[in-house]
């Protein structure tokens, strides 16, 4: 396997606490990562290294063998596109224009063949009916799938190796689009590009991912394929011991899901509130 | 379905070509009203024989010398300043992402003022020493202006920035503690300041086209020009930058250049025209949110059209000023604010309708 994207000791500092200490990463072409972990884990500071928009305070991240710091912006975002949690614009664009704002690197998304990547990225990401809407009164979801268009039109018709580095791109999508959306995203890497993808989403990721990286206070506890990751070990050290791992009834994936106990405790709090309302009487 | 993307730059060249046509018109108009009387083939004319070439269409030695040194000059010296504050305007509103920025915002128009205020009530409390310089004195106050503009820009522009990446939050509140001083500044030199120089001071203070000369535009017209060619290029990435920087950085834009060069060209645009005619307002708040609306948010268009639209109107402007009192003059600063205020309010009245039904 050659490393398209690797990150060498990955250390982030802010003040006294250490965000992330001693990261080793290889990624390849093809597949999905999906690096996951608590609330404050260090994730979102991952990609942000590894987006090269963070400078590590220790070690260094290389792209296709190259020190992040050695590329020219617009020549890394040729190969490498990046999708944010961030997507507020103010200013009233369009769809096609938001969208077309990923052929920036590519000279502009004037042409007829970038119209024609524009509108096959917008139907990738399954956002093609939103097209001739304004972004800012589109919904949180809708916003989302817009900004995977663009993330998508950037690397549309790149040859070669390319990088698409995503922070939560289901985070406000309901369930059947976030499926929808994490299977395109893996249709994607299948076409050779290397993959990142934040997720808080154990079973998300565990369902599209090739690869699970979980981070704990800023080290990576384990890595691999979804069910050597998501073991009894690893989630009650890095979750505490919340959560209990079924087999998904119809296929290979784990499942995880918060412990019973842990419902019913939950359930006595707020007995005063809820009992005699629980069962369902006409099911 | 909506239009194809090449429909739309077509669509931005026949706006752009609209526009330059109708700051033609009015450009010409500027020329010919006043009170002598001067018909747009006579001015063409007035113009070829400069150029050495001659035409059958007769005009006085008085008009000739209306167009040549009195209302050339003038127009002239409108298109660039209204075209400095359009395009100023429109790059600073894509640089903080608010449709609210313009050249007062950050403290650059008030630095200017400040720096020119300065100068006048410095002249008036020993006009004798200055007398003795002569034509040196008449550069003065654009210089002091430029110098404060580029000084408030410096300041603020430090003050926000860590590790070469500056803040834009940082920028307005330093923007408004720096108006806020300049302006504190201003109302100390108006208290000391002698009868004289109170009245300049204040007439300068309200913006007036009345007192350029082919020399000003001299040297208005390669600030103006550099500002406008450069910032009109750079359009494109303030589109990607309305994303956010970060984006704007994944998506290959030298964001950081960008907005040194967005912050010095409109620091010296605006600081080289408000040094001629004095402060003029809502030229660079109204002129870009009005092509927004029309056109929508593209800056390729929004940015060279604000300096087309500017310009246009600040000529506009100019006419209403000198005719609407002959023979004397409204200050053109408060006539852009009586028209930009109440067209303002207009628009975001309008935009809140629809917004909320």
């Amino acid at each position: 396997m050659i490393p398209v994207l690797s990150a060498m000791g990955v250390g982030v500092r802010v003040g006294p606490k250490q965000l992330l200490d001693g990261v080793d990463l290889q990624l390849a072409a093809g597949e999905v990562t999906a690096i996951v972990g608590v609330n404050g884990a260090g994730k979102s500071t991952l990609l942000r290294v590894l987006a090269g928009e963070l400078t590590p305070h220790a070690g260094h991240v290389e792209l296709l063998g190259r020190n992040l710091t050695a590329w020219r912006p617009a020549e890394m975002a040729r190969v490498r596109a990046v999708m944010t949690q961030h997507s507020d614009i103010t200013f009233p664009f369009v769809v096609e224009e938001v969208v077309a704002l990923g052929r920036f690197p590519h000279g502009g998304g004037e042409s007829l063949e970038d119209y024609e990547i524009v509108q096959a990225a917008l139907e990738f990401a399954d956002a093609g009916h939103l097209v001739g809407r304004r972004y800012p009164t589109l919904s949180g979801g809708e916003r989302q799938r817009v900004q995977l268009a663009r993330a998508l039109a950037q690397l549309w018709d790149t040859t070669g190796p390319r990088v698409l580095l995503l922070d939560e791109p289901s985070a406000s999508l309901d369930l059947v689009h976030a499926h929808r959306t994490l299977q395109q995203v893996r249709r994607f890497s299948r076409s050779g590009a290397c993959v990142v993808v934040v997720l808080h989403d154990l079973n998300a990721a565990a369902r599209h991912a090739d690869t699970l990286v979980m981070l704990d206070a800023g080290r990576v506890v384990a890595r691999g394929n979804p069910a050597k990751v998501l073991c009894e070990d690893v989630l009650t050290a890095a979750y505490g011991p919340h959560l209990e791992i079924y087999q998904h009834p119809h296929g290979p994936w784990p499942v995880v899901l918060p412990r019973a106990n842990e419902l019913s405790t939950l359930a006595a709090e707020l007995q005063p509130i809820t009992l005699g309302q629980q069962p369902c009487e006409h099911s | 379905m909506a239009r194809p993307r090449l429909n739309r730059a077509a669509t931005r060249r026949t706006a752009i070509v609209f526009l330059s046509v109708a700051l033609g018109c009015v450009a010409v108009a500027g020329v010919a009203i006043g009170s002598v009387a001067i018909g747009p083939g006579q001015i063409l004319a007035i113009v070829a024989s400069k150029l050495g070439l001659s035409t059958d269409i007769v005009f006085t030695p008085v008009q000739e010398a209306v167009v040549v040194s009195i209302r050339g000059p003038r127009v002239v010296a409108a298109i660039l300043v209204g075209a400095a504050l359009g395009v100023s305007g429109s790059a600073l509103q894509g640089l903080f992402r608010n449709p609210l920025a313009d050249p007062g915002l950050i403290g650059l128009t008030n630095g200017a003022a400040t720096g020119a205020g300065i100068v006048i009530v410095a002249l008036g409390e020993s006009s004798r020493v200055f007398s003795a310089m002569g034509p040196l004195v008449q550069y003065a106050v654009p210089l002091a202006a430029f110098a404060g503009a580029a000084l408030t820009t410096l300041l603020v522009y430090r003050l926000s920035t860590i590790d070469g990446r500056a803040c834009v939050r940082t920028m307005l509140l330093a923007g408004i503690a720096v108006t806020a001083l300049s302006g504190s500044v201003l109302g100390l030199l108006s208290y000391i300041s002698d009868d004289t120089s109170l009245r300049d001071l204040t007439l300068w203070m309200m913006g007036s086209m009345g007192a350029v000369n082919w020399t000003g535009v001299a040297i208005m017209a390669p600030a103006v020009a550099l500002a406008t060619w450069v910032l009109v290029r750079r359009a494109p990435a303030l589109n990607a930058l309305l994303l956010g920087e970060a984006e704007a950085r994944h998506l290959g834009v030298n964001v950081d250049a960008t907005k040194r060069l967005v912050i010095v060209l409109t620091a010296l645009a605006v600081g080289v025209a408000v040094a001629f005619t004095g402060p003029i307002g809502f030229i660079g708040l109204v002129v870009p949110h009005v092509l927004r609306l029309a056109f929508g948010p593209d800056n390729r268009l929004v940015v060279p059209g604000s300096a087309l639209l500017g310009a246009m109107l600040l000529v506009g402007a100019d006419i209403v000023a000198r005719t609407i009192a002959d023979p004397a003059e409204v200050p053109i600063g408060i006539l852009t604010s009586l028209m930009g205020a109440p067209l303002f309010l207009s628009l975001l009245l309008r935009e809140r309708r629809r917004r909320w039904g």
